[in-house]
């Protein structure tokens, strides 16, 4: 909506129209702008009309079930729900007229680490710890993995194949020249028991009997670049043979490079390796979707977004029709227009409900992402560590100069933070540039068996954030605060 | 005449510490030798706080006050601008980390491994006994310049010659180049732009500008 107001939808960083995740054909947004029955762009929501809403959810997240704007891609889970397939398995609304969901039968983890990148972890370890079967992939211990009934040694990207579509992607790569794939290859080979995740998987794919639907998976585009067979070349593996890393990528090296190029160029592997990338002049008009639309005479969407607030309607019917009210505060979002919703007071009813009271937590606590830490896989990483240190936050919980005077702080005293359901500690980082009323912790820590990160005595806003219904917006996902009170401490962080 | 100098532009510097990350990486410093870094500077209160990100590290000075206290010219200003340390001269006297008015050198006394006592296999093979108990600090990758003179390529302008740092700048704020050729990309930007160089009025002629606004 502010994009709207400032004329700016469609520069750099606009997100008008569609991303290459929700959309097929995955790999060109511009191929997926079709026209719709109202002369908007089709956007593949999950149904909400009576006859197709499907009131029975396939995933534990609810995905197609409560949030119709993520659609059903390999993506949608992730960019929606992912804290009610949590929350649910702990505590459900008294109106809850769905199945109640199952433990998973075998669950499998692959470079995430909820047990620390998650809300009330403390909770979530112990749900964690009741999944009958776990796997995960890992090059090192990490406090998800920790619980694991089986852990697939996998190679570091360092150690490893993979290639990788470049430029024309999603937002930023969408503003590229060139577009293409890169091939990652070992500069290293894997240390200890280490194995490549392509082989790893195809081995899984055997020992289960699954190598045939596996194969086609690849056969499709699974690899990433583009499928092995398509209009013009095919370079389609036997779907009954079990085919090598080398075999799998040099394949998909093949098709890539034909897709790219049309048929003109064919590299395989072995090229790629002594070439390392292969690209294809992208024009600047393919940066925009407004061209696109404007051949295909779509109507702008915004600013009224009229069919957001019907699907809203439709699937509150859908919820009343099966008595279940407990999500309508989520469905006050489904708006043609931005409404003001009282956020912050969402916190102070939280605290009310939860028998505390508001003036005892006076402060909010944000995480923020870290640039050197980016979403915590190199947190074991000494060299990011050093460098991290020198980017201010990233030695504790910033806190504003003048509130930590009020508080009798100085620069590197250690604090405790407490919230109505924990409480966490670091030293405080005096700064000028936050809100008196806000503290802030980069990244996310509290570790406990991650090698080395587990030494770095940083807070954690995970530990001590709640999740709740109340606190979870319509795409059933929350925000990164938490009411908290502040105050000094003596002695070691631990 | 050559006289290599780097350029910053602080405009464009986001403090990803990108280039502090890439000089460990290519010299191979231990933990806590960063021989340059970006520092992260906050001013005035708030609400009204500006957050400024400067890029610090050797300024290859012309007039160096390390060179001045070398005790055993360990320490020289070569002829294209390069303030170059001869390990072998170097005893650690620690003269040049007092005089140094960038706090640019670091001395490390007995090794350092990322994790304990033990090298990693890169670490291994990558260390280096001449540097325990000398003085270090930035040389402006002076291999990569040293090998333009082999090669024919021009420092700034092809990256196997350039600075590991300005070749991993995500931004392009971190630009190399000699400063005697009027049509060298660091002369040409310092034509266009203000700027200055740190502590001017100690009279070290610091080789390393800082670009601050277009020329008025």
């Amino acid at each position: 909506m502010l994009a709207v107001l400032v004329g700016a939808l469609e520069v750099p960083g606009g997100t008008l129209g569609t991303t290459v995740r929700l959309n097929r054909p995955h790999d060109n947004r511009h191929d997926s702008v079709r026209a719709g029955e109202d002369g908007f762009m089709v956007q593949h929501m999950n149904p909400t009309d009576k006859e197709k809403w499907i009131a029975q959810p396939t995933g534990r997240n609810l995905h197609r079930t409560l949030v119709p704007i993520v659609g059903n891609s390999a993506w949608s889970q992730a960019l929606g729900p992912t804290q009610l397939a949590w929350m649910f398995q702990r505590d459900r609304p008294a109106d809850w007229n769905m199945p109640e969901p199952t433990l998973p039968d075998v669950w499998f983890i692959y470079r995430t680490n909820p047990a620390i990148s998650f809300w009330d972890t403390r909770t979530l370890v112990d749900t964690i710890a009741k999944f009958p079967f776990t796997v995960a992939f890992a090059y090192t211990i990490d406090e998800t993995n920790w619980m694991a009934d089986v852990l697939l040694p996998e190679a570091t990207d360092l150690e490893s194949v993979q290639v990788i579509k470049v430029g024309g992607t999603k937002y930023v790569e969408q503003f590229w020249d060139h577009r293409g794939v890169v091939l990652r290859q070992p500069a290293v080979a894997p240390q200890g028991e280490a194995r490549d995740f392509t082989w790893i998987s195809t081995e899984l794919a055997k020992r289960t009997g699954l190598l045939k639907e596996y194969n086609n998976a690849l056969n499709r585009g699974a690899g990433g670049g583009a499928p092995l067979k398509d209009e013009g070349y095919d370079f389609s593996l036997d779907v009954d043979t079990e085919h090598s890393v080398d075999e799998i990528w040099d394949a998909i090296c093949r098709a890539s490079t034909a897709h790219l190029s049309a048929g003109q160029d064919v590299h395989g592997l072995d090229w790629f390796k002594e070439n390392g990338l292969y690209t294809q002049p992208m024009s600047r008009f393919e940066w925009y979707l407004y061209p696109t639309m404007e051949r295909h005479g779509l109507r702008f969407e915004l600013p009224y977004q009229e069919r957001l607030m019907r699907v809203g309607r439709e699937l509150r019917n859908r919820l009343h029709e099966h008595e279940m009210s407990w999500w309508d505060e989520q469905l006050s979002e489904y708006s043609a227009l931005p409404e003001w919703h009282d956020v912050p007071a969402r916190w102070e009813h939280e605290l009310v409900k939860a028998g505390a009271k508001p003036e005892d937590f006076p402060l909010w606590l944000l995480a923020t992402k870290s640039m050197q830490y980016h979403t915590g896989g190199n947190v074991g990483i000494q060299l990011m560590r050093e460098v991290s240190q020198n980017v201010r936050g990233h030695t504790g919980v910033i806190i504003n100069a003048s509130t930590a005077k009020k508080y009798g702080l100085f620069e590197g005293d250690r604090v405790e933070i407490r919230s109505h359901i924990g409480v966490t500690y670091g030293k405080a980082v005096l700064a000028q540039g936050v809100r008196p009323d806000t503290l802030v912790i980069v990244g996310q820590f509290d570790h406990w068996a991650t090698p080395y990160a587990k030494d770095f005595a940083m807070p954690s806003l995970n530990t001590i954030a709640p999740m709740s219904l109340d606190l979870t917006d319509a795409t059933g996902s929350g925000s990164d605060i938490v009411r908290v009170q502040l105050r000094k401490i003596e002695g070691e962080v631990q | 005449m050559t006289r290599y100098a780097m350029v910053v532009d602080l405009r464009r510097c986001v403090g990803c510490q990108t280039c502090t990350a890439a000089c460990k990486h290519a010299n191979a410093t231990p933990p806590g030798v960063q021989w340059r870094r970006v520092l992260d500077i906050e001013s005035g209160e708030f609400p009204d706080v500006r957050r400024s990100f400067l890029p610090i590290a050797c300024m290859h000075c012309d007039e160096p006050p390390c060179e001045e206290v070398c005790p055993t010219t360990a320490t020289k200003k070569r002829a294209d601008g390069l303030v170059s340390i001869d390990y072998e001269l170097c005893i650690g006297c620690a003269n040049c980390v007092m005089a140094c008015p960038y706090e640019a050198r670091s001395i490390v006394h007995e090794p350092k491994f990322a994790y304990g006592d033990t090298p990693i296999p890169s670490e291994a093979v990558r260390f280096d006994p001449e540097r325990i108990g000398v003085s270090t600090k930035c040389t402006f990758c002076i291999d990569r310049i040293d090998r333009a003179a082999q090669t024919g390529e021009v420092p700034g302008v092809d990256p196997e010659v350039t600075p590991a740092c300005v070749n991993s700048c995500i931004s392009g704020a971190l630009q190399f180049g000699d400063i005697d050729d009027p049509d060298s990309n660091v002369s040409r930007l310092l034509a266009e732009t203000q700027h200055f160089r740190m502590h001017e009025e100690l009279g070290t002629g610091p080789g390393v500008y800082y670009i601050w606004d277009k020329a008025s």
